[in-house]
């Protein structure tokens, strides 16, 4: 008899733009997956694709702003987990971002966060304003690098 | 002001090298993260060609932003004509590095013993 449960958890979060909140709820999302027994590569891919996004919202997005808030959104299914994390930024374009890994980027001391994301997470997409970005990872699916 | 708890443990090596263990299984908080950054780069500074040994033995979870933290590191003792090693990393955070290609920047050891033996 499977422990999942038949629909998914939903839950959501409207948390000020500040980074000690963004480590507490990345916390609160793994302990989610670990209660739903998912596997350790699984959560870590989901620690990993969460805490860029909600920390690249709250430096980047909405620039510290604590009165700025960011939106953040879960469905957890029995095979998938879907995020979606919203700041008040202007948004950016993420196909603009230069590769991390390039010679003249790899000494950089950032830039990384949303080819991780990217990595981690099955699937990356961000609306046409680039202030909101929906994942999704599957449950026993690696990583795609 | 009392001075915030430190999240490494630090200890000197034979050969002049400085050991850096993590106290911490999760490298994610950017103020700690800023911290450590911090701390290794005061012991850095007093030093004419450091040499420091990072383990991460225990680490379970870094992001983007500790990354960027050891990169600064690197870059504080080349900058001093010192040398760098990381070890114990485990498998899932060596992926991180792997992934980044920052396994090319980095001297990355399986354990301290071959890290340490690897200093000039």
């Amino acid at each position: 008899m499977s422990h999942a449960p038949a629909h998914p958890i939903r839950k959501s979060w409207d948390i000020p733009s500040t980074l000690p909140v963004v480590r507490d709820l990345v916390e609160e999302v793994a302990q989610l997956l670990d209660a739903a027994v998912w596997g350790a590569e699984a959560v870590f891919a989901v620690r990993m694709g969460l805490d860029e996004a909600v920390a690249n919202a709250v430096k980047h997005g909405n620039q510290g702003d604590a009165i700025k808030r960011v939106l953040v959104e879960m469905a957890l299914h029995p095979d998938r987990v879907e995020l979606k994390v919203r700041d008040q930024g202007g948004g950016f374009d993420p196909l603009a971002l230069p590769d991390p890994t390039g010679a003249d980027c790899i000494g950089r001391t950032h830039g990384r966060g949303v080819m991780l994301m990217r990595v981690y997470m099955n699937e990356v997409c961000y609306n046409w304003q680039g202030n909101e970005v929906s994942m999704m990872r599957h449950r026993d699916r690696g990583p795609q690098a | 002001m009392a001075q915030a708890q430190s999240h490494l443990t630090i200890s000197e090596v034979p050969n002049g090298v400085t050991r850096v263990v993590f106290a911490v299984r999760n490298i994610l908080d950017e103020s700690m993260i800023h911290q450590i950054g911090e701390e290794i780069a005061g012991l850095v500074a007093v030093s004419n060609n450091p040499k420091a040994l990072i383990s991460f033995r225990g680490v379970e979870h870094l992001s983007s932003t500790a990354l960027g933290m050891l990169i600064s590191i690197k870059n504080k003792i080349g900058a001093k004509g010192g040398q760098l090693r990381l070890s114990d990393i485990d498998p899932k955070i060596h992926e991180v590095f792997r992934i980044t290609r920052l396994d090319t920047l980095f001297q990355i050891h399986a354990d301290e013993a071959s890290a340490l033996k690897s200093f000039r």
